[in-house]
């Protein structure tokens, strides 16, 4: 079985097998380069072609026929290796038509030089794309190595990571994502790099780890969203609760904490799960390739950003909040000799009739209780 | 390469230098689109591929040899018939008369005195 594109060919559509659609691309795009220098060139290119429509309608006449690649190449074949004009004038040249000098220009051989592959391709500012674009490795094996020596190196590696993103450059045009590789981005270069196999050897084991990944990140994704849901419906059942019944998770505080107080640590509280499932619905939802364009990684950032803020704020206030709560000296229950006690650095002596009772709670939330 | 291909086809600088003249020729009687120009020059000792051909046929145009006109097709696009300008049916007449004669010396310069 073989896909087939639809191609326009000088304004006629044709049904070709996709390796056919690609050897008229590398053809056409060597004849351009043979042409670089011929005035006509555009023009000769849509001579082509015609030529080229001309040959396909006469083994695909219908509209359902397809072209096959042995017959695209046999097409390819009969046109010939494209000889400029101005070749057939020097009779210096017999054959095998040496390329002028200004399609070299054209494609001059760069050396490759370090870009931040940002874009679609990139986790977080390219950095690994782009080394490994350099490298020529596999993308996933760079990120597994950079996870893996940021344990290593205690996390030295992820300095090394900033200081990266900000002073290698951004590859910012086609030209530059292209030097990167050192390659230019012309159909000939990647039907050249096709013919020569699979790339680099890490491809297959990059690739698998890459879809194991992402298999694990669409289940965590799910685990996330399904967390992120409890929390919320949890987290308004429960602020619905407080503020009707103000008595029910009062219970659960120090008595005489305000109701404000609770309320806020209550958000707070649910806040944390709810944003870290948020931060991780967008992280893993994106590694699973459910967000993939651009524009929803530009609202992944800002979502994951705004998350992390609410994150660090839950963090702060639930530890800030009991512990100003528990500075209140909070209760002292008449006609019973029971003292609840709550604060730091008290110090406290307490007498009934029977004995002397003495207590010190030099530090922390040490609760006192004396029956 | 060059060499190589020079032995095994020690004509073949020949052949290109006399394809302008060739493909001039086939027009003389009448415009042609390219595939059909090809046809006249196939199983010749001219028989040349569109690779070559195209090329020359801008070449030619820009010279002012040649000017084309369109015609629609039953099948496919329109085509592109290609046909002598006055200038081009006058270089095909010298071109000619210039063989005739190049021809002529080789004859008359083996003969003897």
């Amino acid at each position: 079985m073989k896909r087939v594109t639809i191609v326009n060919l000088a304004g006629t559509a044709f049904n070709l097998e996709d390796d056919g659609v690609a050897a008229v691309d590398a053809w056409l795009a060597d004849a351009r380069l043979r042409l670089a220098q011929d005035p006509d060139r555009e023009e000769i290119l849509h001579d082509f072609e015609r030529a080229i429509a001309e040959r396909c309608a006469t083994f695909a006449p219908g509209d359902r026929d397809v072209v096959t690649g042995e017959q695209v190449t046999g097409i390819l074949e009969a046109l010939g290796t494209v000889e400029p004009a101005s070749d057939l004038a020097s009779s210096d040249v017999a054959d095998g038509f040496p390329r002028p000098a200004a399609s070299e220009a054209d494609t001059p051989l760069r050396d490759r030089r370090l870009y931040r592959l940002t874009g679609d391709e990139a986790m977080l500012a390219g950095v690994c794309s782009g080394l490994a674009a350099y490298l020529r490795v596999d993308v996933t094996v760079v990120r597994v190595a950079a996870v893996v020596l940021t344990f290593v190196t205690s996390g030295a590696l992820l300095i090394g990571y900033v200081i990266m993103a900000i002073v290698v450059p951004e590859a910012d045009s086609p030209d530059k994502r292209a030097a990167v590789r050192g390659y230019g981005e012309t159909a000939q270069e990647m039907m050249r790099r096709a013919r020569e196999g699979a790339g680099p050897a890490f491809q297959s084991l990059g690739s698998l780890i890459r879809n194991a990944w992402k298999l694990i990140a669409r289940g965590l994704h799910w685990i996330a969203m399904s967390i992120f849901w409890v929390v919320a419906t949890i987290w308004a059942l429960q602020l619905t609760w407080l503020f009707i019944n103000g008595g029910g998770i009062e219970s659960a505080f120090d008595p005489g904490t305000s109701t404000w107080l609770i309320a806020l640590w209550v958000t707070c509280i649910a806040w944390l799960f709810a944003a870290t499932a948020l931060a991780c619905t967008k992280i893993f939802g994106a590694a699973s390739g459910d967000l993939q364009r651009t524009s929803r990684r530009a609202r992944d950032i800002t979502l994951g950003t705004v998350g992390s803020v609410l994150t660090v704020l839950a963090v702060l206030g639930t530890f800030a909040i009991p512990a100003s709560a528990s500075r209140q000296l909070s209760s002292l229950e008449d006609g019973s000799s029971r003292i609840e006690l709550y604060g730091e650095d008290l110090c406290v002596t307490l007498g009934r009739d029977d004995d002397v009772f003495s207590s010190e709670c030099r530090s922390g939330d040490h609760r006192v209780d004396i029956d | 390469m060059n060499e190589t291909t020079t032995d095994i086809d020690p004509f073949k600088s020949v052949r290109r230098g006399l394809l302008e003249l060739a493909v001039l020729t086939t027009l003389s009687r009448g415009r042609l689109y390219a595939a059909e120009i090809r046809e006249r020059l196939d199983g010749t000792p001219f028989a040349t591929q569109e690779g070559t051909l195209y090329p020359l046929l801008g070449k030619l145009r820009r010279d002012g040899l040649l000017d084309h006109v369109w015609e629609e097709s039953e099948s496919g696009p329109p085509r592109k018939y290609h046909g002598l300008t006055d200038h081009g049916t006058q270089r095909r007449e010298e071109l000619g008369r210039y063989w005739q004669e190049l021809a002529t010396t080789l004859e008359t310069l083996g003969a003897p005195r």
